[in-house]
């Protein structure tokens, strides 16, 4: 093929060359009828062009070399150029200086001019187009090279500067690869094989039998475009890069389930096993055939390619012999027709990843160069095991990623794994409820309750000590003489009655046996039915009248202010000036604090006692040593409760005994797990 | 924004039973009518919340709403009680009797689970706030006061041990004093507060 640059014309719009016989630009499409301009003249606009015409005749009719002596004086009035081959025609005579013209057309070799022999070529491109019908398919080939090239163009410049090295020894890269994970390039076994056919760079010109060749190729395309619509660009791309797609997608239809693959999702880790069947293309036929018959595509793709993938296609022709019939047999074993052209490229090997990853093309080519390396029984070997699952997860440290594109593959790799399984959600580590623990201590707690109570009250030891408040109540109570009067005020809920009324009543036996009268006020409703209850544990006659003061303790204090309207009114408790001693049975130490600090001041010196819980028992202890209680009792001992029936010593005791125990255990728990704790930290 | 008549009101009240503290027992008259009507009201208040009480119940049985049938039981034993103590009186052995034999083991019950919820926190605190010098203390103060309990060290009868048992035993006045100075101060500045309008109903 001559490279006859002088011959080209340039294309006004891209500026690239062009055949001289080329109606339309080959590489950007644009019309070229504007470059047969006449020679030595600047090219104008359409508009100028036409009215050059009549320039030039105009030159003609003043030129007076073409001028005759008589035709100086009259000048007849020359019409326009558009007419004149018209009045020539119509006229049988014709003027002289159309004679001259004619002569000297005659005369001379290049009378014509540049401008008609371009319009008769022009129209000789067109007739030869329009008979051969190539115009259409050429234009679609245009544009589908116009898209290779700025796809490929794009990769390069994405790829590293990888180009230059020797496709035939090993990259370093690849013996890093090797050297970390052996069985790495055994999971990578297919080859990539780009579509050498369009590539950027055109042909210097073309021939005829390159557009025969076009013209074949291009009604090869129109019977597959036939049977499916035309695919957008991207598709395009990718059945340019990999033109046995199309055979493939025919008959199996298999490309069409093939979700449409985004560039962000190209990746070089080996996919499932599953997809490999849908990837793997089969090998368009014309592109090898073209080459083997050296077609001007050849000379494209020679310059174009790159030239490790064509010697790697070239030096494994076994191996794709061998694996592209078995993977893509699997599912397309028809394509008789089909089958007789493949039968020169299937040596062209095509890697299904290859279609995933445009930007990894040449690292997995230069894989495929490996791999042609090794011996035969390991390529035998490699299609079964590019079937079996791969380690998706394991992503090579030393591919050419970046971390951020590394990570992401992995985070796919991992998705890619778990997709389809059941999965649990993650599981927080169970730490221990304690509740066996605590079901323990509780059945202990209880066990130990039920047993004390059933085997049968002890009595508590006569000879307990008191506390010193109960001590000074029993002296106060013995300093009571008969008939003197004492006021029981019974303050307190059922909850504590069975407490309050164990320790008042041995106090109530005790005044009544000294023959003091009592007399009994409530300030709560439920004092009236609690009262009948400690009446008759402490031995008192049941018609004992037991009265209720209305308003709590503010009653009291309205009748301790001013007796005459107080809301006892007819009841016994009228005066509270009578009264030698005032014993409090409350289960509140506020009521007993609001009894000494808002009615005491207004009946004094009237001595106050007081019986309450044991919990209530710390508060009062100021009032005691203060002098404003007399004395209070509180509690078992207090009480000496021993030598009631009812009251078990042994299972209060043992109560004791294992709140005790309890909180022991809650301490050596915690201390157990800060000794573990600390343990734990100090290994790790 | 305050009331003026509400805070005027409230005001005058709280000086006049304070005056009549002051000056007893010459303003013992004061004190017990203002107490009275404190107690009037109170009484009031309490028969409205009664009303509002079984109101809410019966319409919580009307409407049917989740956990009626509790409200049922509240609204027949409040009809119980009340026809029960219209007819027989309240102090009527048989209606003291019956009242008592329901409302006593309920609310015995109810501390001793209180008891048993006290036990499981005590128990808790230590791995709940970790050491810290309160959990210590009272770590160490309930282990002492439940020795004590048992009546063991006091049963030894060992005079040197008895001085120290009544001493720790009167430790717990030292915390009682400090509460009740404590709460004398808080209900001093609640008093001025409500005295000066800054506390209470008189705020919009």
């Amino acid at each position: 093929m001559t490279e006859d640059h002088s011959e080209l014309n340039l294309c006004p719009k891209c500026g690239m060359e062009n055949l001289p016989m080329a109606t339309r630009c080959v590489h950007c499409g644009a019309e070229m009828e504007s470059l047969f301009t006449i020679s030595g003249q600047a090219q104008r606009s359409d508009e100028e062009s036409e009215e050059s015409l009549s320039d030039i005749i105009e030159e003609i009719r003043n030129d007076p070399s073409l001028k005759t002596p008589a035709e100086v004086a009259p000048i007849p009035e020359i019409p326009p150029a558009d007419q004149i081959d018209e009045s020539v025609l119509n006229s049988q005579e014709l003027p002289d200086w159309l004679a001259k013209v004619r002569e000297r057309a005659q005369e001379e070799e290049d009378s014509i001019g540049d401008l008609a022999s371009g319009t008769i070529a022009m129209d000789a491109a067109r007739s030869e187009e329009a008979s051969t019908g190539v115009e259409g398919e050429f234009n679609a080939w245009i544009n589908r090279i116009r898209e290779k090239s700025q796809q490929e163009n794009s990769i390069r410049a994405r790829q590293l500067p990888t180009d230059s090295e020797d496709p035939g020894q090993v990259p370093d890269w690849l013996q890093r690869i090797r050297a970390l994970r052996p069985q790495s390039e055994e999971e990578i076994t297919h080859e990539v094989k780009t579509n050498p056919d369009y590539v950027d760079e055109m042909p210097p010109e073309w021939t005829d039998e390159t557009l025969e060749e076009l013209r074949r190729e291009a009604l090869a395309e129109d019977l597959e475009q036939a049977t499916e619509p035309l695919p957008p660009a991207s598709t395009i791309d990718e059945e340019e890069t990999f033109p046995s797609e199309h055979q493939t997608e025919e008959p199996g239809e298999l490309v069409e389930e093939e979700p449409e693959l985004i560039e962000e999702d190209f990746h070089n880790i080996p996919d499932e096993e599953e997809e490999i069947p849908e990837a793997i293309p089969e090998e368009d036929p014309a592109p090898l055939s073209e080459a083997e018959e050296e077609t001007p595509a050849d000379v494209v793709v020679e310059e174009t390619l790159e030239t490790e993938e064509i010697e790697a296609a070239e030096e494994e022709p076994d191996f794709q012999a061998e694996e592209v019939p078995e993977e893509a047999g699997q599912d397309l074993p028809q394509q008789d027709d089909v089958q007789s052209e493949e039968a020169e490229y299937k040596e062209a090997p095509v890697e299904p990843e290859t279609s995933e990853m445009p930007k990894q093309i040449e690292p997995v080519t230069s894989l495929a160069e490996e791999e042609s390396e090794l011996p035969p029984e390991e390529q035998d070997e490699e299609p079964e095991e590019a079937e079996q699952p791969t380690d998706s997860a394991a992503v090579p440290p030393d591919l050419l990623l970046l971390r951020d594109q590394q990570d992401r593959a992995s985070l796919l790799a991992s998705l890619i794994e778990e997709e389809g399984r059941v999965t649990a959600g993650k599981q927080a580590i169970r730490k221990p409820s304690g509740r066996a623990g605590r079901l323990a201590v509780t059945l202990l707690l209880l066990i130990g309750l039920i047993v004390s109570i059933l085997i049968g009250p002890a009595a508590m030891p006569a000879d307990t000590p008191k506390s010193m408040p109960a001590l000074a109540l029993s002296d106060q109570i013995q300093t009571l003489a008969e008939n003197d009067q004492v006021l029981v005020v019974l303050d307190y809920q059922a909850a504590a009655s069975r407490e309050l009324e164990a320790l008042a009543a041995p106090l109530l036996a005790q005044l009544h046996s000294q023959g003091t009268q009592l007399e009994f006020l409530t300030t709560q409703p439920s004092g009236l039915f609690l009262a009948q209850s400690l009446l008759a544990q402490a031995g008192l006659p049941e018609d004992t009248r037991v009265d209720y003061l209305p308003g709590s303790y503010l009653g009291m204090i309205s009748s301790a202010a001013n007796s005459t309207i107080s809301p006892v009114g007819d009841g016994v408790v009228k005066n509270l000036h009578s009264f030698q001693l005032v014993l409090l049975v409350s289960d509140s130490s506020d009521n007993v604090r609001g009894w000494l600090e808002q009615i005491a001041p207004w009946i004094e010196p009237l001595n106050f006692a007081a019986v309450t819980t044991q919990m209530e028992a710390p508060v009062l202890l100021p009032y005691f040593d203060s002098g404003q209680l007399v004395g209070y009792a509180a509690g078992i001992a207090d009480g000496n409760l021993g030598s009631q029936v009812a009251f078990s010593y042994r299972a209060y005791r043992v109560g004791l005994l294992l709140m005790l125990v309890m909180l022991l255990l809650g301490m050596i728990s915690k201390g157990e797990a800060d000794a573990i704790r600390r343990e734990e930290e100090r290994v790790e | 924004m305050k009331r003026p008549l509400t805070l005027i009101v409230g005001l005058l009240s709280g000086l006049a039973v304070l005056v009549a503290m002051f000056v007893a027992p010459r303003g013992g008259s004061v004190l017990a009518v203002v107490l009275n009507w404190v107690i009037v009201v109170a009484s009031v208040a309490l028969l409205v919340a009664i009303a509002s009480l079984v109101l809410t119940h019966l319409r919580f049985i009307v409407k049917g709403r989740k956990g009626f049938l509790l409200s049922i039981v509240l609204v027949l034993s409040f009809i119980a009680t009340l026809a029960l103590g219209l007819l027989l009186g309240v102090d009527d052995p048989f209606f003291l009797g019956f009242v008592g034999a329901i409302i006593r083991p309920i609310e015995t019950a109810l501390l001793g689970l209180v008891a048993l919820v006290m036990m499981s926190a005590a128990m808790k605190i230590f791995r709940e706030r970790g050491w810290s010098v309160l959990t210590v203390s009272f770590g160490v103060s309930a282990i002492i006061f439940l020795i004590l309990g048992l009546g063991f060290l006091q049963n030894l009868k060992i005079p040197v041990l008895n001085e120290a048992i009544r001493f720790v035993e009167a430790l717990p006045m030292i915390g009682a004093r400090g509460l009740l100075i404590g709460i004398g101060i808080g209900l001093l500045m609640m008093a001025f507060r409500v005295l000066f309008g800054m506390e209470g109903s008189g705020n919009d």
